[in-house]
């Protein structure tokens, strides 16, 4: 999910929770998770509104965990239920007793029917690293089964698992990979020391998305910082080359290590003056004088 | 071609039983062994899982009681937890002082427990359970009443097995140390100075039961020993992890747990040499394609004559106890 998508439901989550709703009680999500119909909008608010105070928790997590594993409700009801599940996990002591099959309800729906159930359940599987969601990811990727989820959500979900086995897989994606597999494979390879020669191919390749070449850049600072200096000195000076990397490249020299700020000589403050006056994007200019101050504070220091 | 992940239980599945197959297996928890290589985190759980819960029914030679006995002081994870319960729930007259290890593991798990699916010894899976359940029982193997807890600290050895070592430094001479201040020495001639006490670690260890709490502890210790009440060591960190635990994020590393950086209590990875290091010192460590997929505890005293000894983790836990340790140590090794 893009990080505009997400800013859109948090607001309308945040609206939503500050409307006025009727309390629930356990007794009416019972109800509806047993009737033949209901009314799923009302049904996805009282969800949000349940009582998760300790009189009701386990009442009332037995009921959300009967219905996030119902598969005749309806999915945003489930997906409602999965939301006030996640809720009810910020009472550790309380939850526990519920958290062997709260995982496995979460591996059940990871291969759900429905799209939006299966990447709610793996979103959340992910974020505890589990062995299972990480098989299905990988398999999905790799093609040998029907994705479970877009592959370039598969990217993100198993890049949390930092001491996972996907690192292979993200490297030849990263090259090969579609448009948005690539970006998100290039991010999960961050701190890859293996990967220096591939960043540097990307970050200088100027028939390369600028996109890709700023993530490409901003990995190679980490994993390589004496490569990544020499890389970024030419990369700034180049008037033939995009401001938009131009600029990455300047930001990223100012925010790195010794390494990088080796390079700020008074003769390399030099030619940045002379960049600065050459190019119209503000952005540039703006990370060339933050870069050119770095080279004078050291010059002083 | 199969999953380095299939190969891996599949080679349980063909131990044989006897004592020589009850070797194999306890051989097969080393974190530096073959089959753990290129596996990611979760997979070596799962491998030692299996591996731990094949010893049900079998003797449990004192290496797998040993394993055991630190997967339930220190693993968070369900599986490796569940098959620690059922070695030891299998085993005819399960060691006393494991019980209140059962239960510090029991308790640990309460709050991410998961139902774990483990294989018998025929490789069929058994039904499933939670990783607490299986904890339960083996407690309750142990009857009712108190149990003499001696989970604690000994000055023996972890690896009484295996001989002191005595370091070579012509082979280690390549070997050179960076610490959080990006200072560079030959790790020979930082050991020559004096009597060290070197541990491992790695900055992106996720169990703070081992790394983070051994780095806490080890700066504890290097505090007491400034207070000038024993003879002065070297007390090192070095990391498994030398291409990311570059030194800034060694320094924050230290700084976020109050280690006292001194000449002679530092945070170092190695800078070159690595792999002969690792060598010589026989580590328990294992490497997956991103990191290290699982680790040891490992501690070591260096005299300055470079002999080496392993030492057990948790004397670090009490400070006046591991200095006083060391001081032992150093009196007693030859220069």
């Amino acid at each position: 999910m893009d990080s505009e998508e997400q800013r859109r439901q948090y607001l309308a989550q945040a609206k939503a929770a500050a409307a006025p709703t009727r309390a629930a009680s356990v007794r009416d999500l019972a109800a509806y998770a047993t009737a033949e119909a209901g009314d799923a909008a009302r049904m996805c608010e009282a969800i949000s509104a349940l009582s998760l105070d300790k009189q009701n928790y386990q009442e009332a997590v037995r009921a959300l965990l009967g219905i996030a594993a119902q598969p005749s409700l309806e999915r945003d009801v489930r997906l409602a239920a999965l939301q006030q599940l996640g809720v009810a996990e910020f009472h550790p002591k309380r939850f526990a007793e519920f958290h062997a099959d709260y995982i496995e309800l979460l591996r059940r729906l990871a291969t759900d029917p429905d799209g939006k159930l299966r990447e709610a359940a793996l979103d959340r599987l992910t974020l505890k690293n589990d062995p299972e969601a990480q098989k299905l990811l990988e398999q999905t990727l790799r093609k040998e089964r029907k994705a479970v989820v877009p592959h370039a959500v598969a990217v993100q979900f198993l890049a949390r698992d930092n001491h996972g086995s996907a690192l292979p897989l993200f490297r030849e994606l990263a090259e090969t990979g579609p448009r948005a597999v690539r970006e998100q494979a290039l991010q999960a390879l961050a701190s890859d020391s293996k990967s220096a020669g591939l960043f540097e191919r990307i970050a200088t390749d100027k028939d390369e998305r600028p996109a890709l070449r700023e993530i490409a850049a901003l990995n190679l600072s980490q994993a390589a910082p004496a490569r990544f200096a020499k890389m970024a000195r030419q990369v700034v000076l180049d008037q033939s080359d995009a401001d938009r990397v131009r600029a990455a490249a300047a930001s990223a020299i100012a925010l790195s290590g010794s390494d990088a700020k080796r390079m700020l000589t008074p003769k390399f403050a030099k030619a940045l003056d002379a960049a600065g006056a050459a190019t119209q994007s503000r952005s540039l200019k703006s990370s060339l004088d933050r870069l050119r101050r770095a080279a004078a504070a050291k010059a002083e220091g | 071609m199969p999953h380095p992940l299939d190969e891996a239980l599949n080679r349980i599945a063909c131990v044989g039983k006897g004592r020589d197959g009850d070797r194999r297996l306890a051989a097969m928890l080393h974190q530096d062994a073959a089959h753990f290589s290129g596996l990611s985190s979760r997979e070596c759980e799962r491998v030692r899982g299996e591996v731990l819960a094949t010893f049900e029914g079998r003797d449990l030679p004192p290496e797998a009681l040993r394993s055991i006995a630190e997967e339930l002081r220190t693993s968070l994870s369900p599986v490796v937890l569940a098959g620690a319960a059922r070695a030891l729930a299998g085993a005819a007259r399960p060691p006393a002082d494991m019980r209140p290890l059962l239960e510090g593991a029991r308790d640990r798990i309460a709050g991410r427990d998961e139902y774990v699916s483990l294989g018998n010894a025929a490789g069929a899976a058994t039904g499933a359970r939670t990783a607490g359940e299986e904890l339960r029982d083996a407690i309750l193997r142990f009857g009712e009443g108190p149990v003499r807890c001696c989970g604690g600290a000994s000055a023996a050895a972890p690896r009484p097995d295996e001989p002191p070592l005595s370091l070579c430094a012509k082979s280690l001479r390549p070997v050179t140390v960076e610490d959080q201040s990006r200072e560079r020495t030959s790790l020979v001639t930082l050991l020559r100075e004096r009597a060290s006490l070197l541990l491992f670690f790695y900055t992106r260890c996720m169990n703070p039961a081992k790394c983070s709490l051994a780095v806490g502890r080890l700066g504890a210790l290097a505090r007491h020993l400034a207070e000038g009440r024993t003879p002065d060591f070297n007390v090192l960190a070095v990391s498994y992890d030398p291409a990311y635990d570059r030194p800034e994020r060694l320094l924050k590393y230290g700084l976020d747990r109050d280690f006292p950086f001194a000449p002679r209590a530092r945070l170092m990875r190695c800078a070159a040499g690595w792999s002969r290091l690792r060598s010589a010192l026989n580590l328990r460590v294992g490497y997956g394609p991103a990191t290290v997929n699982d680790h040891a505890r490992e501690l070591f005293f260096v005299s300055p004559g470079l002999g080496a000894r392993a030492v057990d983790p948790e004397l670090l836990a009490d400070a006046s106890t591991a200095a006083a340790a060391l001081r032992d140590f150093a009196d007693a090794a030859p220069d």
